[in-house]
């Protein structure tokens, strides 16, 4: 980073998203006269996330939170709005602003063998990294990596074979050294648990939040399982077609879930009790296509506590109350 | 035993040739009465998908077969039909429905055409009389205005209302059995909830039994009667929901509802080291002793049956016996 | 989920490690004809043009295990020598419009954009015109010879090596792991060669291996043609053309190099079968 970075007061978030609208362009015969149809994946979407805090994005497939993390890292094209990374903010005509940004930053994946070259090794994957970005001299990359695996929890003899050989959880494990090599501030971890077996997502997650404590990581961890949110972040946002509903810190959003569409995802965990049997009471329906938004709030075709405002009025503001933001006329009135 | 409809006796499925066989899964035995709700739980590898291919004889590669034991449907061997007499009880008895609906799902035909031809295939009605018939199971199934969507193509359906014709598919030939293998792994969580609800009701309008096979013992938890646990391809621990999941006996289901995390506050999760072990590599004696937090060296030579220790309650595990005599 | 991953998962680790038959035997083929070619002076019993007049068209014997042809030259070290030749313009008519077509592929796929549409409809001008009569034209501004025979090659074989690299890297392109590679900050050239392309020319290899059998009945059918090798030299189309006047009488002269053909093209056919299953393009 550029010296004058360093003035800036301790204050200053590490990431902060303003307004930020991705839109993707829908095929379709192209009529003559007729308009092409966009996609709104992100719609507005506003948060902050401060060193070494992680932050949960919690939502069913298809509601953008994945685009969402992908357009954070400049890894897809933005409409409008704005990303500042430590203070500085990132855009693709600076390209100094996205060098900057990957030196920094580094994203860990859904699918653990899809995220490894198929044909080189797990050492060469690693050494790679510390090549190109020269975090170490040339002679030290064996030893780093060897380092960096046994932080993962992988022995030196792992850094000969090729992703094909591993498990899904060792492959994790080198998805997250890769990561590592980098010397990270911020890690975006998208739904890197969602395909492992349950005894090995909790080696992974455990691995993780020690990391992320030992070297003061900020996370912004995208999950559907709302179960191993609740384990690995401060705050959780909540996102629902594109627009953060509900947002705040992780143990009250569970506890006191106040937007609907946050209470049956609360509600849906399912959690290991003999005497908790499947819900009556369900949410109805599934999420709209993102083509055919509803006008109004955008969850008032499932919403238990559908009002007259919710159909008619433009989408809600998000409030602010006690940390928390919520995006329903629910809560309207409750406001100070 | 008569109260049983489908009963499984130490079932073990082989694949590869003669001289190079490797057993996938091995001596699985449980049973299902009517209108029961059993869940198959296990990790990937865990060979719960292959056992109930194995009940409806479709096996995931061509080389596998079962080796011994025996499938009984209501007092009926099935082990010893040959193919033409298996197929009648493959959907007419036995139903299933997969993980991925859209990959079984024809994509060019409507699916009121797909529904219809499965009840010609089945039963007797014809023409408009299955098209009518179609139209009452998507209504059943939870369709909205199936009159409307009678006629819409599988790309037209959202992931939930996909399994939802699945379900209207297998339902079809009025099968006795439904068996469901991972229905809602694909799915959202809000619309998971909504698919077992359509199970659990189908149970009670229909009298159906259902093996609800899953790696997520969240939904075993809400949904089942009994649990079946299987690790590396044995069973381990089975007996009914409440018993299992609130006194396990065998260490791996133990470890497995402690390291879910829903169920747990504290930061770090109880996990379970290293990894299940590959077909190939089995360990000698018990499968789970490399893992295994109590494992003696008995537990390396000794590979342990099903035991009981309550009356429907079985564990293989040497230790169980002794803790719960 | 988790069950078709454990599946592959066997599948994978079956294949490491383990050479199937099919590109053991078919390497052994291969190098087989590769020591005929390299050693031809030696083990050849006669000089491949030396006419031996006083023994023409004779059928197979002990002292010509081959037969001889309407000029009395020994079949088998015609075959021998011919070996040199095939071998060569398989390799070399192959090599060279793999290489243009996979950078031409590779390229087009990446860049994509208008780079991308400009090579595409090179392709489809070059696919425009049937392949052997492209060919000869070509060869026949160039004049005869194996030289032209190569030029004409890589101007018309590259463009299957080019669509089957582009619709790789399209798919690569798209990867997880591609994707990877850009946040950590790779420049765009490594990408390219070290992440998507060792990936995307598994499948061009392969093909490559079952192309050398088409280069080389090309090679032979223009050289039948009169375009390619010229006589006296020795290569199995051109013998196979020779002989077919005395089919009915001398069925050796054609019979012989027709099977060295087949032989090299099972050679080579069973490599890329192989191949395919080693690297993972098939099960």
């Amino acid at each position: 980073m550029p010296p004058c970075q360093a003035k800036q007061p301790v204050s200053e978030p590490l990431l902060t998203v303003r307004d930020l609208v991705v839109r993707f362009p829908v095929s379709g015969f192209p009529w003559p006269g007729r308009k092409g149809r966009v996609v709104r994946a992100v719609d507005g979407v506003s948060l902050t996330l401060e060193r070494g805090e992680s932050l949960g994005l919690v939502g069913e497939s298809g509601c953008g939170k994945t685009t969402l993390a992908r357009a954070i890292l400049q890894l897809g094209e933005i409409a409008s709005g704005s990303i500042h990374f430590e203070g500085r903010e990132i855009t693709t005509d600076d390209a100094k602003s996205v060098v900057g940004l990957r030196r920094q930053t580094a994203m860990i994946f859904q699918d653990p063998y899809g995220a490894l070259n198929p044909r080189m090794t797990v050492g060469e994957t690693i050494a790679e990294v510390l090549k190109v970005h020269k975090k170490v001299p040339q002679a030290k990359i064996d030893n780093r990596v060897i380092e960096l695996l046994k932080l993962v929890g992988l022995s030196n003899e792992y850094r000969s074979r090729k992703p094909a050989t591993l498990s899904g959880g060792q492959c994790q494990r080198v998805g997250i050294a890769r990561a590592l090599a980098i010397e990270p501030k911020l890690i975006i971890a998208d739904e890197c648990v969602a395909a492992l077996d349950v005894s090995i997502q909790a080696q992974i997650i455990n691995l993780l939040n020690d990391l992320r404590r030992r070297m003061r990581l900020a996370v912004i961890f995208i999950a559907h399982d709302l179960a191993v949110v609740r384990h690995m972040c401060d705050r959780v946002a909540v996102v629902y077609l594109g627009r953060i509903v509900e947002e705040g810190p992780t143990t009250e959003v569970f506890v006191h879930p106040k937007h609907p569409y946050t209470q049956a995802l609360v509600q849906a965990i399912p959690e290991i009790d003999p005497d908790r049997s499947l819900p009556r009471a369900l949410l109805a329906g599934e999420p709209p296509s993102p083509l055919r938004i509803p006008k109004g709030c955008s969850f008032h075709q499932r919403c238990p506590f559908v009002m007259d405002q919710c159909q008619r009025g433009e989408p809600p503001v998000l409030r602010n109350s006690d940390g928390r933001r919520v995006a329903c006329h629910l809560y309207g009135e409750v406001q100070q | 035993m008569t109260d049983q409809l489908l009963e499984i006796d130490s079932l073990t499925v082989a694949a590869g040739t003669k001289d190079n066989e490797t057993t996938i899964i091995e001596d699985i035995s449980f049973s299902l009465k009517t209108g029961e709700v059993l869940g198959v739980v296990g990790e990937s590898g865990s060979g719960k998908t292959v056992t109930c291919r194995a009940l409806i004889r479709l096996f995931p590669t061509r080389d596998m077969r079962i080796a011994s034991g025996s499938i009984r449907l209501a007092g009926e061997e099935l082990t010893t039909l040959d193919e033409r007499e298996f197929a009648s009880v493959r959907g007419s008895k036995i139903g299933m429905i997969f993980q991925n609906p859209a990959s079984h799902l024809d994509p060019v035909m409507s699916i009121g055409a797909q529904l219809a031809e499965s009840l010609e295939h089945h039963q007797t009605p014809r023409g408009k009389e299955a098209r009518n018939e179609a139209r009452n199971l998507l209504r059943q199934v939870g369709i909205p205005d199936p009159d409307y969507r009678f006629k819409d193509y599988p790309h037209q359906f959202s992931g939930g209302m996909r399994q939802r014709v699945m379900i209207a598919l297998a339902l079809a030939c009025n099968p006795t059995v439904l068996i469901a293998d991972e229905p809602t792994t694909a799915l959202d969580v809000t619309v998971q909830a909504q698919i077992l609800r359509l199970l659990l009701d189908l149970r009670d309008t229909r009298g159906l039994s259902i093996i609800l096979v899953t790696h997520d013992l969240g939904i075993v938890a809400q949904t089942c009667d009994s649990i079946v646990v299987m690790y590396a391809g044995r069973v381990c621990e089975r007996g009914p929901k409440r018993t299992v999941i609130s006194s396990p006996s065998h260490p791996y289901t133990a470890k497995l509802i402690a390291c879910q995390p829903a169920n747990v506050v504290a930061s770090v999760l109880p996990n379970i080291s290293g990894q299940p072990p590959y077909q190939s590599e089995m360990p000698k004696g018990c499968r789970f002793h490399p893992r295994c937090d109590f494992a003696f060296d008995r537990c390396r030579t000794e590979i342990p049956v099903l035991a009981a220790i309550s009356e429907r309650h079985v564990a293989a595990c040497h230790l169980a016996k002794r803790s719960n005599p | 989920m988790s069950s078709i991953t454990a599946h592959s998962e066997i599948v994978r680790r079956w294949k490491v490690g383990r050479l199937p038959i099919a590109l053991i035997v078919g390497l052994t083929v291969v190098a087989g004809f590769a020591l005929l070619a390299v050693c031809a002076e030696f083990i050849a019993p006669y000089d491949p043009i030396i006419h031996e007049t006083s023994n023409k068209l004779a059928p197979p014997s002990l002292s010509h295990p081959f037969g001889t042809d309407n000029f009395g030259r020994d079949v088998l070290s015609r075959v021998i020598w011919g070996t040199r030749i095939d071998l060569q313009m398989g390799l070399l008519g192959v090599i060279f419009p793999f290489m243009i077509g996979t950078v031409v592929g590779a390229v087009s796929g990446y860049l994509g954009r208008w780079i991308d549409s400009l090579f595409m409809r090179m392709v489809d001008v070059v696919v425009a015109f049937p392949f052997l009569v492209l060919m000869l034209a070509i060869m026949a501004i160039l004049g005869p010879g194996l030289l032209s025979f190569y030029v004409a090659m890589a101007l018309v074989g590259w463009v299957s090596y080019a669509r089957l690299i582009r619709s790789q890297v399209l798919i690569l392109k798209h990867s997880d792991f591609v994707l990877a590679a850009k946040s950590l900050g790779y420049s765009h050239a490594r990408i390219m060669f070290r992440h998507i392309l060792p990936n995307a020319l598994v499948a061009s290899i392969v093909f490559s291996m079952s192309d050398v059998v088409l280069v080389i009945l090309t090679g032979s059918a223009v050289s039948y043609l009169g375009l390619g090798v010229q006589p006296p030299t020795a290569e199995w189309g051109v013998m196979v053309a020779e002989g077919q006047n005395f089919i009915t009488t001398a069925w050796w002269i054609t019979a012989f190099p027709g099977l060295a053909i087949v032989c090299l093209a099972f050679g080579f056919s069973l490599i890329a079968d192989g191949l395919g299953e080693r690297l993972g393009l098939r099960e």
